[in-house]
């Protein structure tokens, strides 16, 4: 196990070089000059040819292209994103301190969508052909066809304005994350629910189910023993999947809901032109989504032991 | 059966006419094409069938929907009717614009990659691997970060975060094709590889693409409308449904219609895509069908 997983984190590190290089990138295509940008931004911002380039040298800019790309990679490394050219704070700083909100509400909406989607999938397997069946998959459907912001709007509709059960907008208590994790939580669960059924719909027909039934077990017990435990290992090795899911659509959601977030603050960073604040965020966000994918790749390992003598 | 039988009975039902005639007998198909050609006419005949022009002020604003209104009038009393309609337009062109922006350099790669092979199979695959360490819309956002907003960037960007999906799938069916024997020899007749693969391989991997294809049609009208909602894609006034719905979110508890029907529209644009494109899958590979 211990070999898999050093061989894992291996792997990963010509991606997060790529990944790095493209975020890089960013900074370097765009049309005009970061300098320039930042003293644009600034209060009372007088831009002389001396101002802009001290700044630029303070930046980096006058180095050559790899040793930027150098420093860049050596700064990421120990943390330092660079500073927000609107709102001149460290770049790491902001991004943790909307770090909670925005896991909470990945995790939130992760787990929302397995308690309606596992079962949901369990249920069509085990009715087949029933109206369940018909329901999970029409529901399936749904849930990849509807834009994110529709949904949100539509409980926002629902529960806070014509039941007033819940606040429309804001991050504070638990009651005002419900809305946003059933939004993300729904509009994924039908591909978990789609995803469990077909793949208890296979286990059932293995010979080990057969030969539990054979043997006398109780249903559910065989059911709970054998059958859901082998049915949730394709489950399991989407929830990297899921989870990146999770985080782009916050983007959306925490719009929505007027929630502070990362994803909120790409979004505005990208409309005001912040992009040492976009190319921090999009490095950090990531750097999460290919960490998640490595820890559920290990926990898959975990579940399945002929996946680490497979590779 | 003889040898000649078969081939009669080959001869009688070719694989593509199969495929059509099992993708006529998917229910969820026809219910797609049905919508999808609904959507289609309207966004063609769009000036001709909405009753007003999408940006004409016609009434009072917020009108509620009524017979002189049937979805309402908007923040600024257009017509939400004429909008939804012409709106359908802009979606649409949006959704195959995007797809062949990612779809001519995805398959290119991935021919490149499988059909070579070797250190270039190589070079390529890790750039793949690290694009797709990016969820599509954040590589979405990243590429309008550096373009800027606008629905043309939207395009681009989204067809561009797509990239890697078709190199993969792509490189995936060359790798499989490259073992047939008809590669071997094509190759032994003495074509040249850029011949093979755009004679033999390709249109031998086109099924799943084009399956692939259609589905995301209906993902990049979502990704779309989800950056215009944003206020990173089509700009005020024009009648895009991301857009209007996010003109409508701050008036939700006043005119909920105003934010309801283009989410709405998109919805089932989504979905016939989503129907038709499983509709094909079931026709052109019946393995991979749902049990």
């Amino acid at each position: 196990m211990g070999g898999y997983i050093l061989g894992r984190i291996l792997q990963m590190i010509p991606v997060l070089f790529i990944v790095s290089l493209i975020v890089f990138a960013i900074m370097r295509i765009l049309p005009g000059d970061p300098a320039m940008l930042m003293l644009q931004g600034a209060e009372g911002g007088v831009i002389t040819p001396e101002r802009l380039d001290a700044l630029r040298e303070k930046m980096g800019l006058n180095d050559p292209i790899i040793v930027q790309y150098f420093n860049f990679l050596t700064g990421a490394l120990v943390g330092d994103l660079g500073e927000s050219i609107r709102f001149r704070e460290p770049v790491l700083d902001m991004i943790l301190d909307r770090l909670a909100p925005t896991m909470q509400l990945a995790f939130a909406g992760l787990v929302c969508s397995l308690i309606i989607g596992v079962p949901l999938g369990m249920i069509a397997a085990m009715r087949r052909g029933g109206w369940v069946d018909a329901f999970t998959m029409s529901f399936s459907y749904l849930g990849a066809s509807t834009p994110v912001f529709f949904l949100g709007l539509v409980l926002i509709s629902v529960f806070a304005f014509t039941l007033g059960m819940l606040p429309s907008a804001g991050s504070t208590g638990w009651r005002s994350l419900v809305m946003p994790a059933l939004t993300l939580g729904l509009i994924n669960a039908g591909l978990i629910a789609r995803l469990m059924r077909s793949s208890l719909l296979d286990v059932l027909g293995q010979d080990y189910m057969r030969t539990g039934r054979a043997k006398g077990l109780p249903p559910r017990l065989l059911m709970a023993r054998h059958g859901i435990k082998n049915a949730m290992i394709p489950v399991v090795t989407i929830l990297g999947l899921q989870f990146g899911n999770m985080l782009a659509g916050t983007v959306v959601t925490e719009t929505v809901f007027s929630r502070p977030g990362i994803g909120r603050m790409i979004v505005s960073s990208i409309l005001q032109k912040d992009y040492p604040l976009i190319q921090g965020a999009v490095l950090f966000l990531s750097v999460t989504y290919v960490t998640a994918n490595l820890i559920v790749d290990i926990l898959y390992a975990w579940l399945d032991p002929r996946i680490r003598y497979d590779r | 059966m003889t040898v000649e039988a078969v081939a009669a009975l080959a001869q009688r039902r070719p694989p593509a006419r199969m495929a059509l005639r099992r993708f006529l007998r998917h229910r969820g198909a026809w219910v797609g094409m049905v919508l999808l050609v609904t959507w289609v006419g309207l966004a063609i005949f769009a000036d001709a069938v909405a009753p007003y022009a999408p940006n004409e002020l016609v009434a009072r604003a917020r009108q509620a929907p009524s017979a002189a209104h049937w979805l309402g009038t908007d923040q600024l009393g257009r017509d939400m009717l004429s909008r939804v309609i012409h709106g359908a337009r802009i979606s649409l062109v949006l959704g195959f614009v995007s797809v062949l922006f990612g779809m001519v350099p995805g398959v290119t790669l991935g021919l490149v990659a499988g059909y070579i092979g070797g250190r270039v199979d190589a070079v390529i695959s890790r750039i793949i691997d690290a694009m797709l360490a990016f969820p599509s819309i954040i590589l979405a956002l990243i590429i309008i970060a550096t373009l800027g907003p606008g629905i043309v960037n939207v395009m681009i960007a989204v067809g561009i975060a797509s990239v890697p999906e078709y190199a993969r799938l792509t490189r995936g069916s060359v790798l499989a094709a490259r073992a047939q024997p008809y590669v071997e020899a094509a190759w032994l007749v003495g074509n040249r590889a850029p011949r093979i693969m755009a004679r033999h391989v390709l249109p031998n991997t086109s099924g799943p693409l084009i399956v692939f294809a259609t589905l995301q049609v209906g993902s990049a009208i979502l990704v779309g409308a989800g950056l215009s909602f944003l206020g990173l894609g089509a700009q005020p006034p024009t009648a895009e449904w991301g857009l209007m719905s996010a003109e409508g979110r701050t008036l939700l508890r006043r005119a909920w219609w105003i934010a309801t029907f283009p989410g709405l529209a998109i919805l089932t644009v989504v979905i016939a895509f989503n129907l038709v494109g499983d509709g094909l899958r079931d026709a052109l590979d019946p393995r991979a069908r749902n049990p």
